[in-house]
């Protein structure tokens, strides 16, 4: 006889594959929207570095800002409680990749190379592009002009790229404060910040009335709410709840509510087309 | 004689100082009352609450870790001791490599390779980030210590030694009875040093993300965005630090004095 018997057990490999391939049809969803349906429990990691998007309110010492509020509203729609972890531009997407947060909402614009190792939620929240601040009298006036000087920035800014291949020398402090304080101390010619972040304190603040901005705004990038790669239902579950945000005023109103200024136009002209589209 | 002593130590004190606190009293109220009046003061009022939880983070990380330390450097240093060579050469190479590493990457070691939750039964557990710094500072506590208790033991004259083992003590009875009770004494007034330091040490908390008073402080001058006030901040930042580690510092010093050995 030719025909041997053959073992179960050679098959197993392929059958314990074939279990785990269809159990992994079988979920519902990815990992990351499996876990928030089961535990109820939506883990944000918000950036609260201070200032309009996210800090502590001094009174209470809870967090605030648009960052929180936007993730209490995502919890609030998705059923969940919301846990908040502060991030750190330096840990933020360590602790994303690593499953401590599931979702990022800390002021991390869109780029290539990030899209390319996280996931996204594509419809953005906000749009905020760089500004710098330099002394009145300065010779800067075009971002060109920052070519081989020293520019004071934050570090994991989103500056950082465009700021390296315009050829200036960056200084990147651990926060905008310590990089404000710098440029007031004339170790560097010029700091970039956020628009929402240079603006307001050059327009209002006394001890800023020697100093100026520049425009146009560098590199307006959209703020996204970012998954970890290849989340595509957690993305396709929190894109139409943004888009309702836009379409409903409820970013807008958050952006008043925060004290955010200038008010970003992008704003207006998101609400504008989703109303189009969804009407 | 010594509570004596001491009580006439305590009278004489403000005698001797009345001029210096009268002075301190004078400059503090004088300060109060133009810090009040400007903007940055009132700034750095509405953010104490928020500083004083922060600095209660670190007090508390400062004091687990100690308490870690203390207890595995206590562990170490007796391994350390031990006439049996397969304990002692761990003991030394613990000792070894904890104390000559910075506390920053030993830090970054344990927040970043120990897990953010740990599952035991279907129960998550949360292993927050300040435990974790707690652990990055015991590390380098606990080898700290288990010197310090390695120089104690050290100190005691050989004679003793000899004198006792003359006596038909065994070796555990002689440390039981006769050495240790003489080093923790002469431990603590390096143990306390060790504390201050680690009390400082905790500042480096903030790196890893831990809201701490540090990190608050970063908030808050953030938020307030006054180039003033982030000096003022990070100014009683230096004055809250020292206010906790000067005290200890002098206690340290005292009971150098009272147990120095001439």
């Amino acid at each position: 006889m030719l025909l041997k018997r053959v073992s179960v057990k050679r098959f197993l490999p392929v059958m314990l594959g074939s279990l785990i391939a269809l159990s992994g049809v079988a979920a519902k969803a990815d990992a990351t929207l499996d876990k928030i349906e089961q535990r109820h429990v939506l883990v944000v990691g918000v950036l609260l570095s201070g200032g309009p998007f996210g800090g502590i309110d001094p009174a209470t010492q809870q967090p605030r800002g648009l960052n929180v509020d936007l993730a209490q509203e995502l919890g609030k729609q998705l059923g969940a409680e919301v846990q908040l972890v502060p991030v750190l531009p330096a840990n933020r997407v360590q602790f994303l990749q690593q499953g401590k947060v599931d979702l990022l909402i800390a002021n991390m614009e869109w780029t290539a190379e990030r899209g390319e190792i996280l996931g996204f939620v594509p419809t953005p929240f906000y749009r905020v592009g760089g500004t710098a601040a330099v002394l009145k009298d300065s010779k800067i006036t075009r971002w060109e002009d920052l070519k081989g000087q020293p520019v004071c920035t934050s570090q994991g800014s989103s500056y950082i790229k465009p700021l390296t291949e315009l050829g200036a020398e960056l200084k990147a402090f651990k926060s905008s404060s310590e990089s404000l304080l710098a440029l007031r101390g004339n170790n560097c010619v010029a700091a970039v910040h956020d628009a929402t972040l240079i603006n307001p304190l050059i327009a209002d603040s006394s001890e800023w009335q020697g100093y100026r901005a520049i425009s146009p705004e560098l590199n307006p990038a959209p703020s996204v709410i970012w998954t970890r790669r290849g989340e595509q239902d957690t993305q396709a579950r929190i894109d139409p709840i943004i888009k309702q945000l836009h379409r409903s005023g409820w970013l807008i109103d958050a952006q008043t509510r925060n004290h955010i200024t200038p008010a970003s136009p992008a704003l207006v002209e998101l609400q504008k087309q989703f109303q189009a589209n969804g009407a | 004689m010594a509570i004596e002593a001491s009580g006439v130590v305590m009278r004489a004190w403000p005698r001797r100082h009345l001029g210096k606190l009268f002075l301190l009293i004078g400059l503090g109220a004088a300060l109060l009352y133009f810090a009040l009046q400007s903007p940055v003061s009132k700034a750095l009022l509405q953010w104490s609450p928020a500083l004083a939880r922060g600095f209660a983070q670190n007090i508390v990380i400062s004091l687990v870790a100690i308490a870690i330390g203390s207890l595995l450097g206590l562990l170490v240093g007796a391994l350390a001791l031990s006439p049996l060579r397969g304990l002692r050469w761990p003991a030394r190479i613990w000792v070894q490599c904890f104390r000559n590493a910075p506390w920053l990457v030993l830090i970054y070691f344990t927040t970043y390779v120990f897990p953010f939750e740990l599952r035991i039964g279907g129960v998550y557990f949360a292993f927050p980030d300040w435990l974790k710094v707690t652990i990055g500072l015991a590390l380098p506590a606990s080898a700290n210590i288990a010197e310090i208790f390695r120089g104690a033991v050290a100190s005691i004259p050989a004679t003793q030694w000899e004198a006792a083992r003359s006596l038909a003590f065994t070796r555990g009875q002689i440390f039981r009875s006769i050495i240790l009770p003489q080093c923790f004494k002469r431990m603590l007034p390096p143990w306390m040093n060790l504390y201050a330091v680690i009390t400082m040490g905790t500042a480096l908390a903030s790196l890893v993300g831990v809201h701490d008073v540090i990190d608050t402080a970063q908030i808050a001058s953030n938020t307030v965005n006054k180039t003033g006030f982030t000096v003022v901040i990070y100014l009683s930042l230096l004055a809250l630090f020292f206010a906790y580690c000067y005290p200890i510092s002098r206690l340290t010093q005292a009971l150098e004095r009272r147990y120095a050995f001439y």
